[in-house]
């Protein structure tokens, strides 16, 4: 038979311990628990100064594996951090995780971008973190909770990128048919980015969000996000839909089209909806490829048409699809790094690197 | 490790982990220990509970706020995000296993396939789930929903679930085509498979008769707040039927709650819990928690187990006391348990994760050894 303490102990509680009980029952809340990491970003105070992100690739470190079935040390944990270590010490600004649905055979593997965020965070001390999270599936609570851990975790490095879904065979996946009109896609992501700053805003006072897609009511319990008045909101996406959104509510525009004339129009367009919003535009990070074996002329050509854009105030950044191979990937980057600050492009990326 | 064949019947011992400050309702237990949100003391306590020996860590989860007593203090908030934090827990570790608690009322059946497999492929093999229907009355509204669904019908969005989602873990990553009243999909598991084969263990906390349903039919352990000893005979025997009715080799083991506090003297053990149920009677106001969970669902057996209820239960002939002294008394308990009333899992809850805490645990799980009622994961063919 087993007996607890409270039948085993009969003696009477002596003086000392019921001192110490006195004390114990005595303590109250006077105190309330920290819950504020000890160092703060705030995404009002960032430079506006040249950026340059990449995109993350599950298999930066060796080959880029077979184009069948899955690779599985591109899932180890330490090619991750090694990745993450070169891209740090290349002087880049930020990496941004995509989230991953296919089925196997492309560099996105299907890796969850919140759960692989996490070996980045911890490798690094002032890299950017952005992850994806597609509004068509993620409910604002789930954006809004996995972004305010992570951003906890990173102690404000954390950002998000808002895309909508990822074609029919991921919408198949939640149950749905087929993927709704781009239009009410975007519609509806709109109302989730409303719906997250509304949750992150109500952090004393809870939330009461009621859209046409969705709904949130209550008091999310802590942490909130540490960067004020919230993480940097990244967005893709070229149609003018996605760019009312971005003007309206984003802070980084991704452009995938690199001819002057497109971001001529992308810029006028952000303004415009900036402007209606009553905010500032959102900077605009042109997606550019930094190819394996390039050699050093092509990326100085590289180098000087992003200067000639930056120069010409039509870009604010870059994102760049790394080739395989955490070495070659790394030396390149920071030779590309090094072109930029030398055309003027940017003062100096390593002392700089790790404000958004 | 990546077998869960749990072919063996040793005694397993989880630790119910501190996702916040302190899960017990008192306000002088929150003053003494780390922040919850403490990455590095949450990593700290990963290696020293992994250290001392134990099998796995439980990590509760939960969206909404308690009441605001408990807020104020730390009590379930804020509290480790179970799917985010327990990446973080697992680069710290290596052998013992983790258990997250993900609701499939409030995620998608293809989020909790996809986040299980990948955190069991980095884990290799070392991760669970703890399948959780929420009972808290206004957390659905922070998803959309009026209000929580019916018991009925939460455990119907549970079971579709963990069938769509054992159907994606499948070897080989199957098509699977599910058309039903709650969980529909249609596709492959996207990304990696799970690093175990047939998908990683399972856990349900279910006190109602669903809740058992679904336990015996489907997972690996059944999380219950025993009660006594003969509580625990009927619970197993409920899942030995289950497991029979399901056509499952093995029925899943009862993961039976236990308070538990250890220190070097027993009389220092002893004292030191005098004042912990003291200061859980003092601090009235967040007995709001224990309330709200005898509301919901699981009735009377957690209010038993949580907050002044169970100073009361506790004192029963019979009853799962709580393991109150030396790393050696509480051993010897736990060997009573496993040879006289068939206790094969203890999920380990202790007011206390402060440094120096768990390397007591150490002590006790080597008596545990030496009486051959547990052996270190390293020496068995499987860590659940």
């Amino acid at each position: 038979m087993v007996t607890g303490p409270d039948i085993v102990e009969s003696a009477a509680t002596s003086p000392d311990l019921e001192a110490r009980i006195d004390a114990a029952v005595a303590v109250r809340w006077e105190q309330p628990p920290v819950v504020q990491p000890s160092r703060r970003a705030t995404l009002a105070g960032q430079e506006p100064t040249f950026k340059i992100g990449a995109l993350w690739r599950a298999d930066l470190a060796g080959d880029a594996g077979g184009t069948a079935g899955l690779d599985p040390g591109q899932l180890e944990w330490t090619r991750h951090v090694e990745s993450a270590k070169a891209l740090e010490r290349a002087g880049i600004d930020y990496v941004l995780l995509t989230d991953g649905y296919a089925g196997g055979g492309s560099a996105e593997r299907g890796l969850r971008s919140v759960l692989w965020a996490v070996p980045v965070i911890l490798a690094t001390e002032r890299l950017g973190v952005v992850t994806v999270l597609r509004t068509n599936f993620t409910a604002p609570t789930h954006v809004a909770r996995f972004g305010a851990h992570l951003d906890w975790l990173s102690q404000g490095r954390w950002g998000w990128c808002v895309a909508t879904g990822r074609g029919d065979e991921a919408a198949r996946l939640y149950g749905l048919d087929e993927e709704l009109p781009v239009e009410a896609q975007v519609d509806r992501a709109a109302e989730v980015v409303a719906a997250v700053e509304a949750i992150w805003q109500g952090r004393e006072q809870g939330v009461e969000f009621e859209g046409r897609h969705v709904r949130v009511h209550g008091h999310s319990k802590r942490p909130f996000p540490t960067q004020l008045p919230r993480p940097p909101i990244f967005g893709v996406g070229d149609s003018a839909a996605a760019r009312s959104l971005a003007g309206a509510s984003l802070d980084v525009w991704i452009a995938e089209d690199p001819s002057p004339d497109a971001l001529v129009s992308a810029r006028a367009a952000l303004a415009e909806g900036a402007q209606r919003a009553g905010r500032a535009a959102p900077r605009i990070h042109l997606r550019t490829s930094l190819v394996s074996g390039e050699a050093d002329t092509a990326l100085r050509a590289l180098a000087s048409r992003v200067r000639d854009l930056a120069a010409d105030k039509l870009i604010d950044g870059l994102l760049l699809d790394l080739p395989g191979g955490d070495e070659v990937a790394g030396e390149r980057v920071r030779a590309l790094v090094d072109i930029l600050a030398e055309l003027g492009v940017a003062e100096d990326y390593v002392a700089r690197t790790g404000s958004w | 490790m990546v077998d869960r064949s749990g072919s063996d019947d040793l005694l397993r011992v989880g630790l119910f982990w501190p996702t916040s400050r302190t899960v017990f309702p008192t306000a002088y237990v929150c003053e003494q220990n780390p922040e919850a949100l403490d990455l590095a003391a949450q990593q700290r306590l990963a290696v020293e509970t992994e250290a001392a020996g134990f099998d796995f860590g439980v990590l509760a989860d939960a969206y909404g706020t308690v009441s605001e007593e408990s807020s104020r203090i730390g009590h379930h908030d804020p509290s480790i995000h179970a799917v985010v934090w327990a990446m973080a827990l697992f680069s710290v570790t290596s052998r013992m296993g983790l258990i997250s608690t993900m609701h499939p009322t409030f995620i998608d059946a293809i989020d909790l396939a996809q986040f299980g497999a990948q955190l069991d492929y980095v884990s290799n093999g070392r991760w669970g789930w703890n399948v959780t229907t929420g009972y808290r009355p206004d957390e659905p509204r922070l998803f959309g929903a009026d209000g929580l669904a019916d018991h009925d019908e939460r455990y119907g969005i549970a079971e579709e679930a963990v069938v769509a989602v054992r159907k994606l873990w499948a070897q080989d990553r199957p098509q699977v085509e599910q058309r039903g009243t709650w969980v529909s999909l249609s596709g492959r598991l996207p990304g990696p498979g799970p690093a175990t084969p047939g998908g990683p263990a399972m856990v349900n906390a279910g006190a109602s008769d669903q809740g058992l349903r679904l336990a015996g039919r489907y997972c690996d352990y059944l999380f219950a707040p025993v009660v006594d000893h003969a509580h625990l005979e009927r619970l197993n025997q409920r899942m030995r039927e289950e497991a029979e009715n399901a056509g499952r080799d093995r029925s899943a083991k009862v993961l039976a709650g236990v308070r538990c506090l250890l220190r070097d003297d027993a009389q220092e053990a002893r004292d030191e819990w005098e004042v912990v149920k003291a200061s859980m009677d003092a601090s009235k106001e967040l007995n709001v928690f224990a309330k709200t969970i005898a509301q919901g669902s699981k009735g009377a057996a957690y209010a038993t187990n949580s907050g002044r209820g169970a100073l009361q239960a506790e004192r029963k002939e019979g009853a799962l006391n709580p393991l109150v002294g030396t790393p050696e008394t509480v051993a010897e308990e736990l060997i009573e348990l496993y040879h006289d009333h068939g206790y094969r899992g203890i999920l380990v809850n202790t007011p206390y994760w402060t440094a120096g805490e768990m390397p007591r645990y150490g002590r006790m799980f080597a008596r545990l050894q030496e009486a051959g009622v547990w052996q270190p994961i390293a020496q068995r063919s499987s860590l659940w």
